[in-house]
């Protein structure tokens, strides 16, 4: 059993421990293993001007991720910033932001700019995997403007400019999450076959 | 059982003068062991805490104690579980999975043991053995589905077999049913959906036979 969920859903949730402290909020998400998959979040304070906090959350340091907070055991699960930033760099974490790439197919077709990226949270939240993007469409998908959703292989390739997606992500796009999941999986189905 | 609200304001008379030596202005609770550990005073001669080892009994209308010296100022661990960050009622309920359940309306204790037994809110009650923490920002029950416990948390092994109630969680993803033995906790079947609560837009079925990791 798995869920879905968008990274602009995550970005400001309160970090809550088990003893129902709220000791930061979510800045931003830090990805690893190149792109495909979370190595964790940088940390802002909680409270209306509250800056960034010099302390970071490892994805392995997660309790549990819901729709309303990120739990973890205790104070103990945050570590230096520079934790996580090495722990992903260290899996060939992927620099750039990917929100605002044009996701381009290997065979050179513009399929749109990225404006969220979708993961899919395992059992106990033992993995956190990208698996796939939402993309405002550009004109070769037939919908300019709207926003639809691609699925992703196990690995991209990703700079801050751009998004490569095999040619034939193009058929499994989605638009809404509810059958996203599926597509998903339809989508790495095909790939194994190809391979 | 007897709740939080019925027992504000309950006098405490001691047995020994049958004077009023006090009113219950609020619990201390313990997550811990899951009790009401004292009781917070107000209108006493002296001191505002009264343990609940110190306390002959809690009746339906008043609390006996055998006499006004047991009403004390809290030593050290009173006081780390009294304040506002500890009260229950009106709190935002959070699922150890981070799910708002909603907000603690009342709270149901025995008034033999101390014991908790039941949390309310939305008009359904979660069983007190629920109860993992109580702190400024929320209180953390255990979430329903069993795969969210991590496996070093003491309490989530031991969860009752027979589900607590399912309705007081509104806000809960659906979840489809589990895969085969989940690594901790009791082999719990859950409920797929929450009757009358529309499944959030982007849950899906995602089944797991998707290439290995990369």
């Amino acid at each position: 059993m798995s869920r879905l969920m968008r990274t602009s859903e995550i970005a400001k949730l309160p970090v809550v421990t088990m003893a129902g402290e709220d000791v930061a909020q979510i800045k931003d998400i830090v990805y690893s293993a190149g792109g495909g998959g979370v190595g964790g979040f940088t940390l802002a304070g909680r409270g209306l001007f509250a800056g960034p906090l010099k302390q970071s959350l490892l994805w392995g340091r997660v309790a549990s991720l819901g729709a309303d907070a990120v739990m973890i055991q205790d104070e103990s699960a945050l570590e230096p910033v520079q934790a996580v930033l090495e722990a992903s760099a260290s899996t060939g974490g992927s620099g750039g932001d990917v929100l605002g790439s044009q996701v381009l197919t290997d065979g050179g077709l513009d399929l749109g700019r990225v404006t969220d990226v979708i993961l899919e949270l395992g059992d106990a939240g033992t993995e956190c995997d990208v698996v796939g993007y939402e993309i405002e469409a550009s004109e070769a998908m037939g919908t300019k403007g709207t926003k639809l959703l691609i699925p992703l292989p196990d690995t991209i390739a990703a700079s801050g400019q751009h998004l490569m997606v095999p040619a034939s992500a193009k058929d499994f796009v989605g638009h809404d999450l509810a059958g996203f999941g599926a597509a998903v999986a339809d989508f790495r189905a095909q790939l194994e076959g190809t391979r | 059982m007897m709740r939080f609200s019925e027992a504000t304001g309950h006098k405490v008379v001691s047995t020994a003068t049958a004077d009023t030596v006090g009113r219950v202005a609020g619990f201390t609770v313990d997550p811990q062991s899951r009790a009401v550990v004292a009781l917070e005073l107000k209108k006493t001669a002296s001191g505002r805490v009264l343990r609940w080892s110190d306390l002959l009994a809690f009746g339906a209308d008043a609390v006996t104690v055998s006499g006004a010296d047991k009403i004390t100022e809290p030593d050290e661990p009173i006081t780390a579980l009294t304040g506002k960050a500890h009260h229950l009622v009106g709190k935002r309920l959070l699922s150890s999975a981070g799910d708002v359940l909603g907000k603690v309306d009342d709270v149901e204790f025995d008034p033999e043991t101390g014991m908790v037994t039941s949390l309310l809110a939305n008009g359904a009650g979660l069983d007190g053995r629920r109860l993992i923490g109580v702190g400024s920002y929320a209180v953390v029950v255990q979430a329903d589905a069993p795969a969210q416990s991590p496996p070093d948390q003491p309490r989530a092994a031991a969860q009752a077999p027979a589900p607590p109630t399912p309705q007081a969680q509104p806000h809960a993803p659906a979840q489809a049913p589990a895969p085969p033995t989940p690594p901790t906790s009791a082999p719990v079947t859950q409920d797929p959906a929450q009757p009358g609560s529309p499944a959030p837009e982007w849950v899906a079925n995602v089944t797991k036979d998707r290439p290995g990791p990369a």
